[in-house]
């Protein structure tokens, strides 16, 4: 059912030949993305707002008659007053001031299950004179808990088209569609003015007089004056006893209160102590799912990039070409794309405990624990997306208000183990720790994984504790988090989230890493020696051989040889160009008459033993080795000292721990 | 001394103003005022429903004060001094 308010049709204004732009506003938790991913599918793009770092997404949408639409996806805000930059985007866009967008139609989407509360930034957004159409999402969810709202009215109450939908199970779109280009063909506000909340305080017979002779913001001022509360107070007041007027107005019944299931799921993922145990044992489970369930994909990949390798191999005659192809191409690029499974399923993990509301009360249970280091629970969010990359964990920190604050949570960042760092440890795990179960069903793999993980994690609490303490010492800032509704996941959601983050990863393997492949071959096979001099002299004495050997005394006391220090050179630029160097310049090298994995070549050829490949692991977690990264941070704190501080420190940190590893190891006989 | 029915002790019908933060689980109240230590915070606070009168059900308090609460439909969780900034008057009879 679609409610439409009657408007006299005037003259469209939008110049022919431009697309309309439709922004997407709303609350967070409103269902906002889920509205977004149903209208554009895949066809959309994720980009930044120019000359900020917050994340825009933008996509395409057909409406009923074949016209075009941009749609773009604002950050969510609870009103119009900004805090923080996000805020301060929609802000910008919502109140007519941004230079880059300027949208045609707002689709303010609603939670049906939250009414009165989600009409205060709608009316805020109404005084702005833009047509606007509502999408009155997760009416399902409203009916399970008793809230049944009635559109017509509601439509009638705020004279602007309403449409229920339930964005997750693609319902109502086609009538949103309608409404939607209905409303572009409309170049008036789709609402009459004098019903505006914000004359709501004027006597219903001054209206039109005030309407016509007053600035609305000084009359408030003057009529806070004469009341106890200040005009932000008595502005937020009218405008939610006009919310609460229309609620009440609009809603059929209200009989049931959320089910006692899902209160005490609630009560025990978000306690103080309960919370926290839960919440290890969800992170410890994530971590094994994910190094268990990526193997057999994994070996499937493996298999079909050494099948490729091999049929190249026929077709091409022996040449550097050939080399260059196998050795360089397919073995660099293969090498990570091999790791697509596990950041696949990351991201699987990470999608459904975003879209069942519990990374919310995981934010919350660890605050406290957050607060003991100085962070709060707001940089918990930031600290996970890190889990996956730095680079928009960092950008995420702009929700963060305080500086202070933020300034620690985007040095500490980078030591989360992002999923560049997953194919090293799975290389070198894969490689040198032994397939043993533990109790029965744990695995020793895994374990280590997690552990490698837990690691990032205390560097980072300690970096952030001694930050706080010393040069960014700060008041702190306000928490306050709202929790939303537990809820079953929307695969559609967490799918879409995958092939964005994978395509992300693919595009970098295609990118950055085929290039440095290609110039890792070529350090690698040049000079070329006289024919016939064994493969393992030919790269010991080529340039990146050179380069090996030439820090190779430095990292000695840690039992690297000059292979793997060719790959921490390498992995400078990206970590993940260690597993593709290794690649390179193993097979480079490789005597062995059978074409063994990497992790065969690696347990077989390389200089490292278990005590020094854990000292390895143990770099890689510290080590601040992303020249992207670093650029983030050069842009998010407008200055080179933090980049440049951000490296020294992980790079001693992480040299200085792997020595400590590499030590205890061997004094324990590992 | 014996009362008339029509004075109750005044601890029982008094409105009892006082911070969020010192309410029990399951208290209800209404907002009377916020004390924000900035104009900000207390956007912030009026943006999220916290204005005057309005009623709030505090849902569980944890062992270290921190709260959540319901308010206009939805549920938050303060810390115990963000709930310090928050005043209310407490619904009598409850706990």
């Amino acid at each position: 059912m679609t409610a439409s308010p009657t408007i006299s049709p005037l003259p469209i204004s939008r110049s022919p030949g431009k697309r309309a732009c439709i922004v997407v506003a709303g609350n967070p938790n409103s269902g906002k993305t889920s509205l977004f991913n149903a209208l554009t599918g895949l066809h959309h793009k994720v980009a930044n707002y120019p000359g900020v770092t917050v994340e825009r997404r933008e996509g395409e949408i057909v409406l009923p008659r074949g016209g075009q639409a941009i749609l773009i996806d604002l950050p969510g805000v609870y009103s119009l007053s900004a805090n923080s930059p996000e805020e301060i985007i929609a802000a910008e866009v919502l109140g007519g001031r941004s230079k880059e967008i300027s949208p045609d139609v707002i689709l303010v989407v609603l939670d049906a299950a939250n009414l009165e509360r989600n009409l205060f930034v709608l009316s805020q957004i109404l005084d702005q004179g833009i047509r606007v159409v509502v999408a009155l999402n997760m009416v399902d969810l409203a009916s399970n808990q008793g809230i049944s709202i009635r559109p017509e009215i509601l439509c009638r109450l705020l004279r602007t088209p309403v449409v229920p939908l339930v964005a997750t199970k693609r319902v109502g779109l086609l009538n949103l569609l309608v409404e939607l280009e209905k409303a572009l063909d409309s170049p008036q506000p789709s609402i009459a003015p004098t019903l505006s909340p914000k004359f709501l305080w004027v006597e219903d017979a001054k209206r039109a007089e005030f309407l016509q002779s007053h600035d609305w913001r000084q009359e408030l001022e003057k009529a806070a004056q004469n009341s106890e509360l200040s005009s932000d107070g008595l502005d937020a007041q009218l405008r939610y006893q006009w919310a609460h007027r229309v609620a009440v107005g609009a809603t059929a019944r209200v009989e049931s209160s959320p089910s006692p299931l899902s209160l005490g799921i609630d009560y025990f993922v978000s306690h103080q102590i309960w919370g926290i145990g839960i919440f290890l044992i969800v992170m410890a489970l994530l971590f094994q799912g994910v190094f268990v369930g990526a193997q057999y994909p994994t070996e499937l990949l493996e298999a079909g990039l050494g099948y490729v390798a091999h049929v190249v191999g026929t077709i091409l005659p022996e040449s550097l070409f050939r080399s260059l192809i196998i050795d360089g191409v397919i073995a660099g690029v293969g090498s990570v794309l091999v790791f697509v499974p596990q950041i696949a399923l990351l991201f699987l993990f990470i999608g459904i405990l975003e879209e069942t509301g519990y990374l919310t009360r995981a934010a919350l249970v660890v605050d406290r624990v957050m607060r003991c280091v100085g962070l709060q629970g707001r940089s918990f969010v930031p600290l996970l997306s890190s889990f996956a990359c730095a680079i928009p964990g960092i950008m995420a920190t702009r929700a963060i208000t305080s500086p202070t604050d933020r300034l620690a949570t985007i040095f500490v960042a980078p030591f989360m183990s992002c999923s560049a760092r997953l194919p090293v440890y799975a290389l070198l795990i894969g490689a040198f720790i032994p397939e043993k179960t533990i109790a029965g069903f744990l695995s020793l793999r895994g374990i280590v994984l997690f552990s490698l993980y837990v690691l990032g994690v205390v560097g980072a609490g300690a970096t952030a504790f001694l930050l706080k303490r010393t040069v960014l010492r700060g008041a702190r800032s306000l928490f306050l988090l709202e929790l939303p509704r537990l809820r079953w996941p929307s695969l559609h959601n967490v799918g879409i989230e995958i092939f964005e983050r994978v395509v992300v990863f693919v595009k970098n393997a295609g990118g950055i890493i085929l290039a440095f492949s290609v110039i890792l071959w070529f350090l690698a096979s040049f000079p070329q020696l006289p024919p016939g001099t064994p493969a393992d002299i030919q790269i010991r004495e080529s340039y990146a051989g050179s380069l090996g050997l030439l820090i190779e005394p430095l990292m000695r006391p840690l039992g690297f040889g000059w292979e793997i220090c060719i790959g921490i050179i390498a992995s400078f630029a990206a970590r993940e160009l260690f597993v593709s160097t290794l690649a390179t310049v193993y097979r480079l090298g490789d005597t062995s008459p059978d074409d063994g994995t990497l992790i065969s070549i690696l347990q077989s050829q390389s200089s490292l033993t278990l005590s020094s490949a854990l000292g390895l692991l143990v770099f890689y977690v510290f080590a601040c080795q992303c020249m992207s990264t670093l650029a983030v941070c050069r842009r998010e704190t407008g200055t080179w000292r933090w980049p440049i501080f951000m490296f020294t420190y992980m790079t001693l940190l992480a040299y200085a721990a792997a020595w400590v590893t590499v030590t205890l190891a061997t004094y324990f006989g590992i | 001394m014996h009362l008339p029915d029509s004075c109750a002790p005044a601890t029982l019908t008094a409105p009892r103003i006082a911070p969020l933060s010192s309410y029990a689980s399951q208290s209800r109240g209404t907002v009377h005022h916020l004390e924000a230590p900035d104009d900000a915070t207390l956007r912030r606070l009026l943006s999220l429903g916290f204005t005057r009168d309005t009623p709030i059900l505090v849902d569980h308090r944890s062992l270290f004060g921190d709260l959540q609460v319901s308010v206009r439909g939805s549920r938050l969780a303060l810390r115990a001094d963000e709930a310090q900034m928050i005043w209310a008057t407490k619904i009598a009879g409850v706990p």
